[in-house]
């Protein structure tokens, strides 16, 4: 692969070829607003937020999908491209209802967390909207469990169509028209059972405005909740995931940019890796069968654990160790397993330890 | 995974699926798998039934459930006559081709076609387009391992790779899917009767002194059982006592009244777990655990990539880690064991374990690694860690080519039971439905117990899509709602063991691997009846 | 005094006229998948604004019809919004004063028939229909769907190998189509916004000059699948089904009546246009894959068909359209009248007939007319004339080729329909009489010409070509179980003949005489859909990657245009008529393609037609 050379804001960057004016400015840490792009999802250049300008172009480019070349001189502010953001952003709200897009305490949208649209309406000062048309509102599809789509918070940036297509390869979120308009054709209508989505929400992570959003998800903002870079729970693809917690309860997930999963996350992942956590079946305390009602009864620690100490030492003394077997979980850590292997060879004295690795 | 996701997603020129349904078992991967498909990489899916991927692939391939051996030695009868192996990495590498092709030498395509129920024609493409590939990924699943026969179905494929010279290669490789979080991780840290952490053998005098030496105490030198072995050693009374940390066999292992009977056979039973699982309810004794969002630690992937677990809340009640729980028992019942938080455990997981010599907390959550783990092998703190096993040769030297036979299923169709089950996952659900039972969504998408069956038959028995059925075994019956279809062959049913309203298991057989021990989940004969 | 202005009535009429010459581009480059409501309310509103403002019905209903159309674009309107327009529309039509009211009103109702799926879909699914889809318009346009900006930045960057295997991906035929191919690739241009539609068989005939192909390295084929396919027919549509299986890794046996393989462009096209070498040249390439095997001189019958269905796992039917429609007038039968297509044909085997001196006539309007027009000049005929019945703009030859045809010294004979041939003692042709036409009122979007009120003209001919159109032999097929109809055969969208299991058919034989790149698309399709017939599906490797785009150069600049060579020099030989493009020239022409892969709806999902 070879290099090129070009300058950003007068700082000049040498770039593997290929490289779009929008990465090679965020390698330089050089802020070029954006709005429809998604890196690995979608780069279409629809929103023309991230406009520059290139010296010896008339027009400005989209950084975004804009590949540098050796000697480009870019430059990412002007008034010009101030005044085109503005009006890009201008447009982009005029079609929405206000709640969507204002900054407002208050607002009933408040739930669209990280409403990227509202952080660059706050930067370029919009606040009134000045191509305002009336249309009439438009119905939610909301019959899928996990997703639900508002046309009227939809800015139809494809940034959900880049992650159904080209990221989850999954193809059933695609654009459709309404005469001249595009339009989002969410699966998640009445007949959501017969198309092929798979529900992984890998959509709604995307989305900038809360426009497709995850139901089962609890309302926050984004500055109540802690997030915590995990591994998720379920198969052995390994993905990583962000678990928000508001308040010391989990709220939320969102696919990390992890090795194994990009980003990426399925509905197990997404909608079944933290509702169990705090179940209300959860086991709290140790429970110790009673013998003659057959039922469980709750003990405390030390109860339960002199009975299993004390059960185990008598049939290991009367039996040997190998009267005892030991499954461990491959749920669980790798610090957990090795201790209890450790503790089924040191102390119940067998190697009859396993996992369920065959089932 | 010999090879990493990345690499068999984004470097392969071809992949090879065999008894594997990652869209629905492996979803992100199934994903990549998709993305790499519509890149151009070259797709064969040798699966009994129809899966997502088998409309995008070259060449489909379906054969009976239980011949896989049958299949890949097939392969590997086409590989040698064509010529199409690789005789310098074979010279260089590798040892006992010659043995392999005395036993495959049989195996033509007339007669592997005959045992797997497919065209001939599709095998000897499949073995060429396979070969004609610059970098070859063989990726596989249950479909392979869960046979009376899985670990030869794994050697056979091992073969193949070895053969062509794509073990070693970037893109290439022999790639299980594994099914569960740290089912890798699991096995990596020896909770399995024949080895210590990294794979370490017990049988080894010298490891077992190096164990005794570290761990400081005598160390049991007799050879331990597999799990799916326990359970008639505890119908027979070898076993008195079980220990158990997070399963639920009554759901997920075969053949679910040997299951229970050898519960009830137990003189005492200790569980760990989260829930009051079908399981738990024969415990004596319950101990709550801590799920992943509870504690801190480490999984291990399904390509080696030792990741972090983090802790991300408490909820109420009086629950101990349970690592604690552990170290607790072992001090009750007379070992010394520090208390230790899991970084302090990685540690001596390190010192102890070759393959995680480098991994350590503080690396995992270092901005060199940037949340990119550690794949092992990984011997010292400086090591970046493999992508991609045998890069640089064989662990053992030579590679050894293994001599697999082909041998029926345990329990094959008969009049009385003329119809083969095959088990497996979707999508929505995941294992005995533990976490995602517990989530109405998932539910809603599938929620409760069906059986494919492929439309002829059902025709047969006057069975029509989406009519409640009962389905039995020699090992028992249960209620299940018919999906008519052709995505199995005639002869062929199809289930999902999620679902206790019609669970799978209670007809599938526990006819064991003869090496992993594994259940031959994927054959077992059962018959299908309409319920009026 | 009355003074008078020679300036026109409105100051604003000359730029107008300049203006609309824009106007006319933008809706020459009308983009493929928009939806066609949305166009008519273009129209609408363009009516509307035509008006003079005198009488109500155009004056106030088209503005008011344009405001609730408005509402059916926008899928806002329900069936009372219809009827409502439907209504007006008609009071409009019936009661509008002169043709910028009524003839608005018309094309709205017949929209609402022509598109009454759409309408209905805006009305009842508030969506448009599925396929409202907005895609690159070269490659939709192209029925092979070939990956044009690719392999004009191929071009552009010098890379004409790659350029060549670009072509290659999705036709076996570059060189064929940069010779002869109609281009419907440019008629929709995005370009033309700018300026003109790019010359994108100029292009890519640059490239195979530069490049021959059979020079240029395949990718790489298949293994062997062990399965068998049969094609009937070696034209371009059955030589690109079976290039495409042999890459899949199929065996292919391809049986030809003829004895060369080629098909039309071997037998219907004259070396002028599509000199013979560079013909094998494709052919040579497409036999280089491996795995094709050729069986000339074999014609087909039923028995035959039938045993070649049941020994092979698929058979692709593409035999073509070679045989002359006959016209039957008295004298018909005559020494020295013969088919146009059989005189082409006998052209391909390298047999050129000698004309010394003779008058010939050529009878139809098509591009195989001006053919062989075209080939008895270069035959040394004395004097050549083309008889047609309508206008030369109704003709269905290519203009370009009309146009050269005048230039050789070919005399048109317009409005004239042939009524009989004279005779001498011996049975020779003498000459051919005809009833002068008027052209009448339109039909099927066509005027159609009727009898003048005229008398007879007769002109002198020692030689007639009848090129009035050509016949599919599809009796031996039939006989063995394929349907045809109206002289076609039939199958779906997929190809596959109807009734039959194994049996796809494809090309002039299933859609009538049409393109080259029409044939090859059906050849593709076929290819594909047999492959997934045979429960495979092979992904075909390209080896050549799109460059990434430059920005687009906006500055309007003119269309290079293919020159010929002097019509005295060229009339005299069979050698190639058209010259290529300078270097400078394509390259001042590749900098004209906006990639519109790249740019615009090309790069959004279901912006392509392209697949590995």
């Amino acid at each position: 692969m070879s290099n090129i050379k070009l300058t950003i804001d007068g700082k000049t960057l040498e770039v593997v070829k290929g490289t779009t004016i929008l990465a090679a400015a965020q390698m330089a840490d050089i802020k070029i607003p954006t709005l429809c792009f998604l890196k690995d999802r979608s780069a279409i250049g629809s929103c023309r937020v991230c406009v520059v300008e290139v010296e010896g172009m008339e027009y400005p480019l989209p950084a975004c999908k804009t590949v540098a070349r050796d000697g480009m001189v870019v430059t990412t502010s002007s008034e010009r491209l101030t005044t085109y953001r503005r009006i890009a952003l201008d447009l982009i709200v005029s079609n929405l209802s206000e709640e969507a897009w204002k900054v407002d305490e208050a607002s009933s949208a408040a739930d669209t967390n990280n409403n990227q649209l509202q952080t660059l309406c706050q930067e370029y000062g919009i606040e009134t909207a000045s191509f305002k048309t009336a249309a009439p509102p438009k119905p939610k599809y909301d019959s899928n469990p996990f997703l639900s789509f508002d046309p009227n918070l939809c800015i139809r940036c494809q940034r959900c169509v880049g992650a159904c297509n080209s990221a989850a390869r999954n193809h059933t979120l695609r654009t459709g028209k309404k005469g001249t308009r595009t339009t989002i054709s969410a699966p998640f209508g009445k007949n959501w059972k017969s198309t092929e989505c798979e529900s992984c929400g890998n959509c709604a992570q995307a989305c900038p405005t809360g426009a497709i959003k995850a139901k089962v998800k609890l309302n926050y903002q984004p500055g109540e909740v802690q997030t915590t870079r995990t591994t998720c729970p379920f198969c052995g693809v390994g993905c990583q995931i962000d678990l928000k917690t508001k308040d010391g309860k989990l709220v939320d997930v969102e696919g990390a940019n992890g090795p194994a999963n990009k980003g990426l996350l399925c509905v197990k992942g997404r909608y079944g890796s933290y509702n169990f956590v705090d179940s209300n079946d959860r086991i709290r305390t140790p429970l110790i069968k009673n013998k003659q009602t057959g039922e469980f009864e709750v003990a405390s620690w030390d109860e339960a654990l002199t009975l299993v100490t004390s059960r185990l030492s008598d049939i290991k003394k009367q039996h040997g160790g190998d009267s005892i077997a030991a499954f461990a979980c491959s749920r669980s850590t790798n610090e957990d397993v090795y201790l209890f292997q450790k503790m089924a060879r040191t102390v119940f004295e067998t190697n009859n330890v396993d996992n369920c690795a065959r089932v | 995974m010999t090879n990493s996701i990345d690499d068999v997603t984004q470097e392969s020129d071809l992949i090879m699926l065999v008894g594997s349904n990652p869209e629905e078992a492996h979803p992100v991967i199934g994903m990549q798998i998709r993305a790499a498909v519509e890149r151009g990489c070259k797709l064969i899916v040798v699966d009994p039934r129809d899966i997502g991927l088998t409309a995008y692939a070259d060449i489909r391939i379906k054969l009976k459930p239980g011949t896989n051996v049958a299949y890949a030695n097939g392969i590997m009868h086409v590989l040698i006559k064509e010529g199409l192996i690789d005789k310098d990495y074979i010279a260089d590498r590798t040892q006992g081709i010659d043995e392999l092709a005395k036993i495959v030498e049989d195996c033509t395509p007339a007669r592997t076609a005959a045992i797997c129920d497919i065209d001939e024609r599709d095998l000897i493409a499949a073995a060429k387009l396979y070969a004609a590939a610059p970098r070859a990924a063989i990726v596989y699943c249950l479909g392979v391992t869960e046979h009376s026969t899985g670990t030869d179905g794994v050697m056979s494929l091992s073969n193949i790779a070895m053969a062509t010279g794509n073990l070693g290669k970037r893109g290439g490789g022999v790639n299980p899917l594994r099914g569960q979080n740290n089912v890798q991780g699991a096995c990596d840290m020896g909770a399995g009767p024949d080895d210590f952490p990294g794979y370490q053998k017990v049988a080894n005098p010298k490891v077992l002194a190096k164990f005794e030496q570290a761990w400081g105490t005598k160390l049991s030198a007799v050879k331990g059982i597999k799990a799916t072995e326990c359970f008639p050693a505890m119908t027979e009374g070898k076993i008195k006592a079980l220990f158990m940390f997070g399963e639920d066999p009554v759901r997920t292992d075969p053949d679910t009244h040997h299951v229970i009977e050898a519960l009830k056979s137990l003189e005492f039973f200790a569980v760990v777990d989260l829930f009051m699982t079908e399981t738990a309810k024969y415990a004596d004794v319950i101990l709550p655990g801590r799920s992943f969002a509870e504690k801190e630690g480490t999984f291990s992937n399904t390509e080696r990539r030792v990741q972090r677990v983090r802790k991300a809340v408490d909820i109420e009640g009086d629950t101990l880690p349970d690592s604690e729980i552990f170290i607790e028992i072992m001090n009750r019942m007379g070992y010394k064991q520090p208390a230790l938080t899991p970084a302090e455990v990685m540690g001596e997981i390190a010192s102890l374990t070759p393959s995680y010599g480098g991994v350590s907390h503080a690396r995992l959550d270092s901005e060199e690694l940037d949340g990119r783990g550690l794949q092992w092998p990984c011997p010292d703190a400086n090591h970046p860690g493999t992508p991609v096993l045998h890069m640089n040769g064989f662990t053992k030297g030579k590679g050894e080519f293994a001599v697999p036979v082909y041998q029926p299923s345990a329990e094959l169709p008969d009049a009385e039971y003329p119809l083969v089950l095959s088990t497996g996952r979707v999508l929505s659900q995941y294992n005995a439905q533990a976490m995602t039972g517990r989530v109405s969504g998932l539910n809603e998408i599938e929620g409760s117990s069906f059986i494919e069956i492929n439309s002829k038959d059902a025709a047969n028995l006057g069975i029509e899509d989406g009519e409640c059925v009962s389905v039995s075994s020699r090992r028992g019956s249960i209620k299940s709602v018919a999906r008519v279809s052709e995505k199995t062959k005639p002869g062929q049913t199809w289930m999902p063991f999620h679902f206790q309203d019609g669970n799978s298991n209670w007809l599938t057989i526990a006819a064991l691997d003869s090496i992993a021990k594994a259940p031959e989940f994927k054959v077992c004969a059962i018959k299908v009846e309409k319920l009026v | 005094m009355v003074k008078l202005s020679i300036a026109p009535k409105s100051h604003a009429d000359a730029q107008l006229t300049e203006y609309l010459e824009t106007y006319a581009r933008r809706i020459q480059a009308t983009p493929p998948g928009m939806c066609p409501l949305a166009l008519q309310l273009t129209l609408l509103q363009a009516s509307a604004a035509q008006t003079c403002g005198k009488c109500v019905p155009c004056r106030d209903g088209l503005p008011q019809l344009a405001a609730l159309f408005e509402k059916v674009v926008a899928c806002q309107a329900d069936e009372s919004t219809l009827t409502q327009i439907k209504e007006l529309a008609r009071m409009v039509k019936g009661s509008s004063d002169c043709a910028i009211g009524y003839e608005a009103a018309r094309s709205l109702l017949e929209s609402m028939n022509t598109f009454a799926g759409e309408y209905s879909s805006h009305i009842n699914n508030k969506v448009c229909t599925q396929d409202i889809e907005q895609t690159v318009p070269c490659e939709t346009l192209c029925p092979a769907h070939v990956d044009i900006p690719s392999y004009i930045a191929l071009v552009g960057e010098g890379d004409y190998a790659g350029a060549v295997n670009m072509v290659r991906k999705d036709n076996p035929f570059p060189t064929a189509c940069a010779y002869v191919c109609e281009h419907p690739c440019e008629s929709k241009c995005r370009r033309t916004l700018i300026d003109a539609p790019l010359n994108i068989r100029g292009i890519k005939r640059y490239a195979v000059d530069e490049a021959p192909v059979d020079t240029v390295p395949i990718p790489k084929r298949n293994p062997d699948t062990g399965r068998k396919i049969a094609v009937i027919g070696g034209g371009p549509s059955g030589l690109t089904c079976a290039y495409f299986l042999a890459q899949m890794g199929h065996a292919v046996t391809v049986f030809e009546a003829h004895k060369q393989i080629g098909g039309m462009l071997r037998y219907g096209i004259p070396a002028y246009r599509f000199p013979r070498e560079r013909l094998d040249e494709d052919i040579q390439a497409i036999l280089a894959v491996g795995g094709i095997e050729v069986k000339c001189e074999v014609t087909v019958d039923a028995r035959q068909m039938k045993e070649i269905a049941e020994t092979y796992d698929a058979v692709f039917v593409s035999i073509g359209a070679h045989v002359g429609k006959p016209l039957n007038i008295p004298g018909s039968d005559s020494k020295g009248v013969y088919s146009a297509v059989e005189l082409l044909s006998t052209i391909g085997d390298g047999n050129y007939p000698d004309f010394t001196g003779k008058r010939v006539v050529v009878v139809g309007g098509g591009n195989v007319a001006m053919d062989c027009a075209r080939t008895a000049v270069r035959s040394g005929a004395k004097s050549v004339g083309i008889v047609y019945r309508r206008r030369k703009e109704d003709m269905t030859a290519l203009a370009a080729e009309v146009e050269s045809a005048i230039a050789e010294g070919i005399d048109m004979i317009l409005l004239a329909a042939p009524v009989s041939i004279e005779t001498d003692e011996q049975g020779n042709c003498k000459a051919l009489h005809m009833q002068p036409q008027l052209i009448g009122p339109v039909k099927g979007g066509r005027p159609t010409p009727v009898d003048a009120n005229k008398d007879q003209v007769r002109i002198p001919a020692d030689i007639v070509l009848m090129a009035v159109g050509q016949d599919i032999v599809t009796q031996p097929f039939e006989e063995y179980g394929m349907q045809a109809h109206r002289g076609a055969f039939v199958a779906d969208e997929y190809l596959k003949a109807q009734g039959l299991e194994n049996v796809f058919v494809g090309g002039d034989c299933q859609t009538r005489p049409a393109t080259a790149i029409k044939a090859i698309a059906a050849g593709k399709v076929a290819a594909r859909n047999i492959d997934e017939y045979l429960g495979y599906r092979h992904k075909l490797t390209c080896d050549v990657v799109s460059p990434e785009p430059h920005a687009n150069d906006r500055t309007p600049m003119g269309r290079v245009d293919l020159i010929e060579r002097p019509a005295h020099i060229r009339k005299n030989d069979f050698e190639d008529v058209e010259l290529g493009m300078s270097l400078e020239e394509v390259k001042q022409e590749c900098a004209r393609c906006l990639r519109c892969d790249h740019y615009g709806c090309g790069e959004q999902e279901g912006g392509r037609v392209q697949y590995v």
